[in-house]
Formats: C-alpha cells, sequence, structure tokens
C-alpha cells in the first residue's frame, strides 16, 4: 500500500475530536522537577552551551545574577511542550515555540507544568498537502507559586504516507564535510564569545547590529544521544508499552525485528525518517530552538535577561548538517522600567537554507539605572 | 557511500592514522598497562543524587519500584525515605591506550557499602589496575583491562562526613575492529534465527514485561529461603534501538553517574575531549564528521565495523537487568552487599533477554544473614549472554524489624581471580 490512497483522511468529525480536548489539562510525562545542578549542567552542556553562569557553581554566586541559573530553555527539560492529542493515524512533527519569560531560573527551583491545547487548525503545505496543525500552551509554575515562564508550541499532525508520496526531499544526499568546513566549524566553536560579567548596555546597542553567530553541529548522533538524555529520555520496557497502548500514534512496527518501536527512533535512524518523507535521521527541534537561545544568552551577558523567543523551524536539520545560529537588532523599545532590545533570529544550515526563524526580546541593561 | 578517509584533522593537531582498524601486536599490553595506578580522568564523576536522576535511572532499567520512585511509600520503610538503586555509581570506562582497537564492556563487580539517597553527593575516582592478555572464540588475541573504581559520600544530607559507599572493578575488553587482522567478526546472518517476532510471540512477551515481580513491604526472611530455590525470571525485550540509545543514562552522560562525568555534552564537548584523546574517533564516512566510535550501540554501520551481529546493547545497561533482578527480589528490609555480572555473547537489536535467579548459598557470617544468587541473562537461542552473582543480606524472623543489614566495608584488597574465562567466549 503506498501513495496518497494510503494516508489517512483528515475528516471534520476527526478535527471536531480533536478540538473537543482544547482547554482541557493534559496528563504530561515531563521529565526533571527541580533545578539540581546536575540537571541544569547536563541540559546546558548537552546544548554545548559553555557560558559559566550555569556550569560553573561558583561564578553564579558572585556575578550579579547572585545565584546559579539555568538557561531559560531548560525548561524543556521541565515539559518538551510537544503538546499533541487525537489522529492516532498522523504523525507528530515538532514545528516550533513562542516562550515568554517571567522569572529567571535559579538553582533549587521546582515546577510544575499546566498543558493544554488552544487550537486545532486544518493547513496544508507542500510537505504532506492537508495536515493539522496543534497549538498549544505550556505554563511553568515554580514553587513560590509563580509563572516563570510560557510556552506556546505549535505541533504539525502530518500525513506520512502522503509525505513520502509527494517526496519534498526526495533525492537530497548526504555530502561529506569538506576539511575546510571542520576546520571553520571549529574556529567558530574557538572563537565563541560569551559575554558574561561584561555588561552590554541598551545605549550602546544599534538598530541592525548583528550578533557574533555561534555554530552548533555538524549533526552527529553523539548529540542527539546526549540532548535527549538530558532533556526527555525515552520510555523503557513496560513503560513504553503502556504509553504505546495509550498513545498508539507514538509507535511502529519496526520491519526488521516485528516488534514495535517508537517513532523516535526518527532520531536515530535514517530509514525511520524517510518513513514519514524526512531525508535522513534529523535533530529533535526544541535543541535547535534552545541553540537560538543559547546564541542570545552569550550575546546579551549576565545582567540582562531573556524576555521572549519564539522560533519557527522551517527545514529539516539532519545528520553531518552544520547550524550557524544567527540574530540582529530589529528594534529598540524603552519603557519606564525595561529597556528592551528586539532581535531577528535564524538558523542557516552549511547549503545557506534557513532551517529556522524567529525572533526575541531581550531586557538590557540601562545606563539610567547607573547613576 | 563517500570514499573513506583516515585523516583525523583537528585543527591543533591534525595526522594521518594508516587505519582505522588497526590490530593487536606484540607490543599492544605494554601500551595497555601503560597508565596504571594513575588517577584516571575519565573515571572521575560527581555524582548528585536526586530524584529527578532516580527517575531516569529506573525508567532506564526498566524498574518501578516504589522503593526509589514514590517518596510517601519510602518514607514508611526502614529507610525512611527514597533510595537510589544501588547501581547508580560504580560505572566508568576505564580502558586507556590502544589506539583504534574498539573496547567492550566486558563486565562488573560491585561491593556496597551503604544505601545513597537523594541529597548525597557521591565522589567516584578511578584507576586502571591492570592489563591481561586473552583468547577469544572469535578473536584470537584481545586484552582485558581491569578498572578499580571508588565511590565516596561527601557530607550527604543523612549522614554527615566521607563514607565509602561502593567500590567496583570494570572489565573492558578490547578488541580489532572487523577490518583487521584478528578482528572480531560475527556474522548478520548468525541472528536470522529471530526474525520477525510474530504478533502472537509479541503479545506473549509484553504481557511477560508487564508483570510486576517487585517483593516489596513483605520482608524475605533468610529463613524462608532455601538452597537452589529458583527466583521469577523476568524478560526485556525485543530489544529497541531507542531503549539503547534514548531511554537516556548510557555512561557518558547519563543517570549513571547521575550526569556527572566532566566530558560529555552536545559537539564542542565531544571534540574537545577529541583534541585531547584523538583516537577516541571514527570518521562516518558519509557524513565526514569525526563521531564517537561507541555509537555502534545504535548505528548499523559502526556496529559493522566493530565486528558485532547488528546493533549492540550496552554492558552497563544490561547488568542493570541483574540489580533490578536482585532488588526487586529481595524486598525492602534487605541490603544488597556484592553483584557481578560477565558479558559474554553480545545482546542485539531485536533479542529478547530474560534473567533467570537461584539461591546458590546461605550463611551467617557476624551476624549478617547473608544470602548467594546465581544470576543469569538468556537470549531467544537459549545462549548465556551475561552470568553473575549477587550476595545479599536479608532480614531475619527473630530479630526486630529494624535489625542491622549492612556488613561493614571489608577493606581493600586485590582480585582473588584477575578475571573470569568468560572472556574467552567473545
Amino acid at each position: 500500500m503506498t501513495g496518497l490512497s494510503a494516508a489517512p483522511e483528515i475528516t471534520p468529525d476527526g478535527l471536531r475530536e480533536a478540538e473537543s480536548l482544547v482547554g482541557v489539562p493534559l496528563r504530561r510525562p515531563g521529565h526533571n522537577r527541580t533545578a539540581t545542578f546536575p540537571a541544569i549542567a547536563r541540559w546546558a552542556k548537552s546544548i554545548g552551551d559553555r557560558n559559566p553562569l550555569w556550569l560553573d557553581p561558583e561564578y553564579g554566586p558572585a556575578s550579579r545574577a547572585g545565584v546559579t541559573l539555568a538557561p531559560p530553555c531548560w525548561l524543556y527539560s521541565v515539559d518538551d511542550t510537544c503538546l499533541a492529542v487525537k489522529f492516532p493515524g498522523l504523525h507528530v512533527l515538532y514545528g516550533g515555540t513562542s516562550w515568554e519569560f517571567y522569572r529567571s531560573v535559579n538553582l533549587g527551583d521546582t515546577f510544575e507544568c499546566e498543558a493544554r491545547i488552544t487550537g486545532v487548525e486544518e493547513k496544508s503545505g507542500r510537505f504532506c498537502g492537508p495536515m493539522v496543525l496543534q497549538t498549544g500552551e505550556t505554563v511553568f509554575r515554580n514553587q513560590l507559586g509563580h509563572e516563570a515562564a510560557r510556552a506556546v508550541s505549535r505541533v504539525l499532525r502530518t500525513r506520512r504516507e502522503a509525505a513520502v508520496y509527494i517526496g519534498k526531499y526526495r533525492g537530497t544526499a548526504k555530502s561529506p564535510l569538506t576539511p575546510d568546513q571542520m576546520r571553520e566549524v571549529e574556529n567558530a566553536y574557538d572563537g565563541e564569545e560569551i559575554r558574561g560579567p561584561d555588561d552590554r548596555y541598551w545605549e550602546d546597542t544599534h538598530v541592525g547590529d548583528p550578533l557574533t553567530p555561534i555554530v552548533r553541529g555538524p549533526l552527529t548522533s553523539e548529540e542527539i544521544v546526549q540532548f535527549m538524555a538530558a532533556t526527555r529520555p525515552s520510555l523503557g520496557f513496560a513503560r513504553f508499552i503502556r504509553h504505546r497502548r495509550r498513545h498508539p500514534s507514538a509507535a511502529f512496527r519496526d520491519p526488521e525485528t516485528g516488534s514495535w518501536e517508537s517513532w523516535e527512533a526518527s532520531l536515530i535512524r535514517d530509514e525511520v525518517a524517510q518513513a514519514f518523507g524526512f531525508p535522513f535521521a534529523h535533530d529533535a527541534g526544541i535543541d535547535r530552538i534552545s541553540w537560538v537561545g543559547n546564541l542570545i544568552t552569550n550575546w546579551m551577558g549576565d545582567r540582562a535577561t531573556l524576555r521572549a523567543l519564539s522560533v519557527n523551524l522551517t527545514m529539516p536539520n539532519v545528520y553531518g548538517d552544520i547550524t550557524w545560529c544567527r540574530a540582529r537588532v530589529s528594534g529598540l523599545r524603552e519603557s519606564d522600567h525595561d529597556n528592551l532590545a528586539d532581535l531577528e533570529v535564524w538558523c542557516q544550515n552549511q547549503h545557506g537554507e534557513t532551517t529556522a526563524e524567529g525572533s526575541a526580546t531581550v531586557s538590557l541593561p540601562s545606563h539610567r539605572w547607573n547613576s | 557511500m563517500a570514499e573513506r578517509r583516515n585523516v583525523v584533522n583537528f585543527k591543533e593537531q591534525a595526522y594521518e592514522v594508516a587505519t582505522q582498524a588497526p590490530s593487536l601486536t606484540d607490543e599492544s599490553l605494554v601500551d595497555a598497562r601503560r597508565l596504571r595506578g594513575v588517577d584516571y580522568r575519565g573515571a572521575r564523576a560527581t555524582i548528585e543524587i536526586t530524584p529527578d536522576n532516580i527517575r531516569d535511572y529506573c525508567n532506564w532499567m526498566g524498574s518501578e519500584n516504589p522503593l526509589s520512585l514514590d517518596p510517601s511509600y519510602a518514607a514508611q520503610t526502614r529507610w525512611g525515605g527514597l533510595i537510589a538503586p544501588p547501581c547508580m555509581v560504580g560505572q566508568a570506562i576505564i580502558a586507556p591506550g590502544l589506539r583504534g582497537i574498539q573496547w567492550i564492556y566486558g563486565g562488573i563487580d560491585w561491593e556496597f557499602f551503604d544505601v545513597f539517597r537523594p541529597g548525597d553527593v557521591i565522589i567516584q575516582r578511578g584507576h586502571l589496575e591492570d592489563a591481561i592478555e586473552k583468547r577469544g572464540k572469535t578473536v584470537p588475541r584481545m586484552v582485558i583491562q581491569i578498572g578499580r573504581l571508588h565511590c565516596t559520600r561527601q557530607g550527604g544530607t543523612t549522614s554527615p562526613g566521607s563514607t565509602e559507599v561502593a567500590r567496583s572493578r570494570v572489565y573492558h575488553i578490547r578488541t580489532p575492529r572487523r577490518e583487521a587482522q584478528g578482528g572480531m567478526d560475527y556474522r548478520a546472518e548468525d541472528r536470522s534465527d529471530k526474525r520477525p517476532w510474530s504478533p502472537e510471540q509479541l503479545a506473549a512477551i509484553e504481557e511477560e514485561t508487564l508483570v510486576d515481580h517487585v517483593r516489596g513491604a513483605a520482608p524475605r526472611y533468610w529463613e524462608e529461603v532455601e538452597e537452589e530455590e529458583v527466583m521469577p525470571t523476568a524478560v526485556y525485550g525485543p530489544l529497541r534501538v531507542v531503549e539503547i540509545s534514548l531511554t537516556g543514562c548510557y555512561t557518558d552522560s547519563g543517570a549513571i553517574n547521575g550526569g556527572g562525568v566532566a566530558h560529555s555534552g552536545g559537539h564542542v564537548y565531544q571534540l574537545l575531549n577529541r583534541r585531547r584523546h584523538p583516537s577516541d574517533t571514527y570518521l562516518d564516512p558519509e557524513t565526514g564528521v569525526q563521531d564517537h566510535p561507541h555509537r555502534g550501540h545504535w548505528e548499523s554501520f559502526m556496529a559493522h565495523e566493530v565486528g558485532m551481529p547488528g546493533v549492540y546493547d550496552m554492558g552497563p545497561h544490561r547488568v542493570s537487568w541483574f540489580s533490578r533482578h536482585i532488588t526487586d527480589w529481595m524486598g525492602d528490609n534487605a541490603f544488597l552487599v556484592r553483584l557481578s555480572a560477565q558479558l559474554r555473547r553480545p545482546n542485539i537489536v531485536g533479542d529478547v533477554t530474560r534473567i533467570h535467579g537461584r539461591v546458590a548459598n546461605k550463611w551467617v557470617e557476624d551476624g549478617f544473614h547473608l544470602v548467594e544468587c546465581d544470576l543469569w541473562a538468556v537470549n531467544q537461542r537459549q545462549e548465556i549472554t551475561m552470568p553473575g552473582r549477587a550476595v545479599v543480606c536479608l532480614p531475619t524472623v527473630h530479630l526486630p524489624a529494624g535489625q542491622p543489614v549492612i556488613p561493614p566495608a571489608k577493606p581493600d584488597a586485590p582480585p582473588d581471580v584477575p578475571y573470569d574465562d568468560g572472556a574467552g567466549a567473545w
């Protein structure tokens, strides 16, 4: 059975059924509950972050923050925000997040999440024709009951058979990186600038200023395994069986062994990714968004805070791909108690293709608070 | 597939490697022993035990024991709160030298001296104790490296002061890769027997997996245990790639060692580590990227290069099933004193492993009531892939519930036998 005829229909009944869950609190698997030092450090390292504000237990307390912090996107390790309901025949593809951060994540903070679907919409695209966009909201509350962050997530429910039939990425080949590309990547890692204690003042920032790009990748299974271990480990053994029985869309029959396997295998095996129309094994998506977060925290320095980060994933990032995370200042705003810089952010692979794009807002220190 | 290149081209130290699959030579043993006694960086870890990483570890080994997972349940036990699965500490890869010679996890012997819990910080240090040469079934020559690990609690919340909580000896088998002369060479067709599993077989295995063997609060009294008594059997499989790679705890990053290993992390951390240890690299012919040679645990290409019949499990993962098996069996009131396991055959994706056990021996020593159990892992071809042994201290019917079950630590001594001849099965 191949081609479009095998693809499940997206019916009005199916849409209504999913819509009936809008606003209903969802049971979430979750991962980290507490921002302990190993949980912070392991996650930060898994995205290639080298900022001592989260990694050096002595640096944070002596810094302007006065405490060891977690990178804002560390909250993905509390809840990965991948909210998807119903449509057991459709694939779950993460599309992007719009984060609003209200409070820093401090060492020792404990979190509870509330997650609900906020919208179900039929869409159409070049990847698989008709698909469903599920928008969700995850609210992160800390031990004081304060809302620390809110994530609006976009999850695409795609038709695997249609995506394979259309073959948007068919013919994509892996091309080994050249020694020059490897050298360029190493230089960029070695040259990565972490602003740290050297305050970046709002007054010294100008519209159009580029941020020094950071590089991530080339994507390897090692990086994926490290990120998933730190963020949201897959379920094993009896837990997997029970999860699969509740969520049939989470697993497929592995033709090689005949047994059930999680679709997460597409993060590791090319042929699993190809079964839903991706070219090769790929990243988790939320890792790429977190790399963009890393670009910004590197740039902004210890005294600034990331207020908002919104990134849409526009193309798969596959094994061997290099990702350059880039941004430029797109606007400067001032209020009674805030000096804000708006940023335009995007990711580019080694072919010059944009694999993610979005925006961010940073609150920068101002000279007016120094007087 | 692109032509294979054998130039390791790190910015600061490009060098040519004649082959990514060298052979062992008469000088190899000298190289394998070179770092004996040296504090080994790769074994260092600071392991902060938290409810979160305990839960990760339990997920990884398939345990649902409430003594480690449910705080209100654990509060009612003799321990007064959550305790960590013992095998969360004392694991490391200690396999220095022998550039380009693959390491395979060969086994472990543990001794435990205390329980540990959330809030405890365990400092792990290790060194290479010795290396020996062996003949295997599929490899004419291999080197076994034996590492020693000490795990010490630094003023935990429950018992201040520094206490040794565990000691272990880890064994790593160094074998040339498939392409090398004398390389390991399991054939893929060796495994054709089981593929694919039928839906009926799978349904039966699933039901078997869902059976809970946790003894829990009902004490397993020493007097009630009989020699030759058979323990319940637990099943793990068919092994999935995701279970190996993405359940989160493999040695270099995971809840084994609580994520406390210094060199784990994203690509830049790998890069920095490989600049220091260029032999910890294997070029991916498809992407040209220098990647970790242990990725045969999830990539068929690399598994084949290593000489394995398919994508193979991680030794510590299989060993953790013994740990779960014995702690589920002994109940909340007992203590795991020693555990050992030797890996003798690969466990390949799609394989179904059953853990069996039998009481071998019981005795009383210095007032502690001990039981020794034989454990063994068997695959669907009835091959024993891992034999092992555990010693537990059980409560007795004659003494109050709070009687001590933790025997005092024995002095650190060299091993009775350098290594079980089981390595020859490879």
